[in-house]
């Protein structure tokens, strides 16, 4: 069984939803098997669940002049920024497949929990930021990936985390800033957090980090994290139509 | 008539080749077009087809030397007429009536001993080789050399030779000793003297009739005898014509092609001078200028011709302003890495200086305008070109419709052009057209530069290089402070057929004023 890891390159959020949808229904039909799919989004705002309109904090004018558009999706979690220089991962996985700490009655109905599966993306998380030196965290009842507070300064938010789940397929996922604009997040109340910043790779590391080495990292440590092989696939068709000769699964 | 086999000019851009092999010896039979030599261009490696059919009777130019194009490489004679082995009655005449290009290889004496001897001199080896150093001699004075026979060992900035005798004969002096460098065409030994005549022919008889003396004046070695009284010279058909036409008597010419044939030029010569063949001696083979004469390119060709036709047309008059550039350099310093990952451009300081150019283009359309006979043509778009140095020239791309583009429009398009400028991908449609041109020759690190108009236009502005100056400051109260700025001056260049001065100072206070207080969005 493997991860099948799927590149996008800088997608806007909408055509990003679209290809979610495609690979959700392909997943949940049994046509492919779990994927990743890893990409970066121009400037936009969305909303999860529950998140309330007030946290964003620009008018509607201003982000209408730059383009930035505003999303409500079916995602946990609250409001997020993504831009350019994010890494933004939506993993596409059947979560009664055969991954590391199920739990469950039984042996068919063992599969793993949500929240579990939110655990398993934190520790990604927390292993790719350890790549580029900088030391994270996971915080009780503060899902994402925290940089360790030091002195005065309070822990940053590394990366935000908000996950759907429909018929045991797992839908959006995680954003991680590596070189973004941190100046962006003043758009917003990020995920309705008033008493801590947000941070970043780039702010953090002493050594400059790319979003490709981010993309490489991210690939290795799911494959340890959720035991799994990861496999490249060269582009979304590919997945989705494998030619005859060689199968993905 | 013996054939000149010349260095070929393998492509448009080529001007020289180095010999790297002779396939063939001297005294071999070669057929049309068997190849000859081998040789390496910058971009060619090929095999020279011999261009007639005879023997091979003198390789001028040795394996490894770098010559010129066009330079006689090696002479052909005919089948049938006399192979000029090195004691034959006509040495080393080949150098033909043909001017020897300046940069000829192999050793020509420009002018006789006076003891009548024949001159060794320095090549030149390449076209860029001005001296070269005599490792060794092989051969002592009063030794024998034939023709050919290697003579002296040079070392030069490229190439280590060996350096054929041009004449059979005796080596009389050695002029330059061993590890000594000198120029090119420095006479370095003289085989040959007074006595010289046992070492030519029997047919060389000091009776030739005067015309032959002069020959020796030419270029070329050796005087060449004419067949001995009583045989027919040997001549090709056309001088024979040639003679026939102008009543000329062939006997008693000295022929200075092989085997003393007559040629063309010892014909025309005899019936032009007569006699006195005037100073060939004096001929400035002596003294060429230093320095290599570079064939244009087409591009540089068109270009001055470009820059003259526009001073004569244009009455340029050039206006300087120093702008304080210190808002914009802060602006571009605060968000120039996440512009680049946001826009996919780099921001530098031509889109605002663009920018700024186009919006005051907007407030004064003179400025953009064009000369139509006895009109003035406001043209409605603004094209700005933007000059482009390359490696191998200049070339101005042109944005057009300017005034329809964002910031981020207009960062893109220069972008863009440059990249394509660089590459030689614009289309003929992207180097006409403008209106206006901006030309950035500060990059060098110059204060301003008065450049010269893109014709048909009637302005250029010429962009400064970008320096920290102490400038006065004048706060709102009135007290006036020195502080650092960074400084930028701006020239304009335009025609005063119809821009006035009026026009183009009130155009830069509009231009220093937008970007000194720089409000627009950059997205």
């Amino acid at each position: 069984m493997h991860i099948h890891l799927v590149h996008l390159g800088r997608v806007s959020y909408g055509e990003a939803l679209d290809i979610q949808q495609q690979v959700i229904a392909a997943r949940k039909a049994g046509a492919i098997g779990d994927t990743l799919l890893l990409l970066e989004h121009p400037p936009v705002l969305t909303l999860g669940r529950n998140s309330s309109r007030s946290n964003i904090l620009a008018s509607d004018e201003y982000l209408a002049q730059r383009g930035v558009a505003v999303h409500e999706t079916n995602r946990g979690g609250d409001v997020t920024y993504h831009g350019p220089g994010q890494l933004v991962g939506y993993p596409i996985f059947d979560l009664r497949g055969d991954w590391p700490g199920k739990k469950g009655p039984g042996l068919t109905k063992r599969h793993l929990g949500p929240v579990d599966f939110v655990r398993l993306l934190e520790e990604v998380l927390i292993r790719v930021c350890g790549d580029f030196g900088v030391p994270a965290q996971r915080i009780c009842k503060r899902t994402g990936v925290w940089t360790l507070p030091g002195g005065n300064v309070p822990e940053k938010k590394l990366a935000a985390i908000g996950v759907h789940v429909s018929q045991a397929v797992t839908s959006h996922g995680f954003a991680l800033n590596v070189t973004t604009d941190l100046r962006d997040f003043g758009w917003i109340v990020p995920c309705g957090i008033t008493d801590r910043e947000v941070t970043s790779l780039e702010a953090e590391a002493a050594v400059p980090p790319t979003l490709q080495d981010a993309i490489h990292s991210t690939a290795r440590h799911f494959g340890r994290v959720f035991q799994r092989q990861v496999l490249w696939c060269e582009s979304l068709d590919a997945l989705l139509h494998p030619q005859p000769a060689a199968s993905a699964l | 008539m013996p054939t000149d086999v010349v260095m070929p000019q393998m492509g448009e851009s080529i001007t020289e080749g180095t010999i790297t092999k002779w396939l063939k010896k001297v005294g071999d039979t070669v057929n049309r077009d068997e190849p000859l030599f081998e040789i390496s261009t910058d971009k060619v490696d090929a095999e020279i087809p011999s261009p007639a059919a005879g023997t091979l009777t003198e390789i001028k130019v040795p394996e490894g030397s770098t010559v010129g194009i066009n330079t006689i490489v090696a002479v052909i004679a005919e089948s049938g007429s006399a192979v000029a082995a090195p004691k034959a009655p006509a040495p080393a005449a080949k150098k033909d009536t043909v001017t020897p290009a300046a940069k000829e290889a192999a050793a020509a004496p420009t002018a006789p001993a006076s003891s009548g001897g024949t001159d060794v001199v320095m090549p030149q080896m390449g076209e860029s080789i001005t001296e070269g150093t005599i490792t060794k001699w092989l051969k002592k004075v009063g030794d024998t050399v034939n023709r050919d026979e290697p003579i002296f060992e040079i070392s030069t900035d490229k190439v280590d030779a060996e350096i054929p005798s041009p004449v059979a004969g005796t080596l009389t002096e050695i002029k330059v000793p061993e590890g000594s460098t000198v120029s090119i065409n420095t006479v370095v030994a003289v085989i040959g003297g007074g006595s010289a005549a046992p070492a030519r022919a029997a047919a060389a008889a000091p009776t030739t009739p005067t015309p032959a003396p002069t020959q020796t004046t030419k270029p070329a070695a050796a005087t060449p005898a004419p067949a001995a009284a009583g045989e027919r010279p040997r001549s090709s058909p056309l001088v024979r014509k040639i003679a026939k036409d102008n009543n000329v008597d062939l006997t008693g010419i000295a022929g200075s092609g092989a085997a003393g044939r007559i040629t063309k030029s010892d014909i025309l010569a005899r019936i032009a001078g007569g006699t006195a063949k005037p100073a060939d001696a004096a001929k400035p083979t002596a003294a060429p200028i230093p320095g290599e004469a570079v064939p244009m390119t087409k591009m540089r060709t068109i270009i001055a011709q470009r820059m003259v036709e526009s001073k004569r047309t244009s009455p340029h008059v050039h206006t300087v302003f120093k702008v304080d550039m210190t808002r914009i350099v802060k602006l571009r310093e605060k968000e120039k890495s996440k512009y680049e990952q946001r826009n996919g451009v780099k921001l530098t300081y031509m889109p605002f200086i663009t920018a700024a150019a186009i919006a005051t283009l907007i407030k004064f359309p003179i400025v953009n305008a064009v000369i139509e006979g006895d009109s003035i043509r406001y043209n409605r778009n603004i094209n700005v070109g933007i000059a482009v140095a390359l490696d191998w020239g200049l070339i101005v791309p042109v944005i057009k419709h300017c005034e329809e583009k964002s910031f981020l429009g207009i960062a893109r398009a220069i972008a863009d052009v440059a990249d394509r400028a660089r590459s030689k991908k614009l289309a003929p449609d992207e180097v006409s057209g403008g209106t206006f041109t901006l030309t950035n020759s500060g990059i060098f690190g110059e204060e301003f530069g008065l450049p010269i108009i893109n014709q048909p236009q009637s302005a250029i502005m010429g962009i400064g290089g970008l320096s920290k100056e102490p400038l006065v400051l004048t706060d709102k109260d009135g007290q006036d402070t020195i502080a650092i700025r960074s400084v930028q001056h701006f020239s304009l260049g335009f025609d005063h057929r119809i821009v006035d001065g009026a026009d183009a100072g009130k155009f830069m206070a509009a231009f220093k004023s937008h970007l000194e207080n720089w409000e627009d969005e950059i997205g």
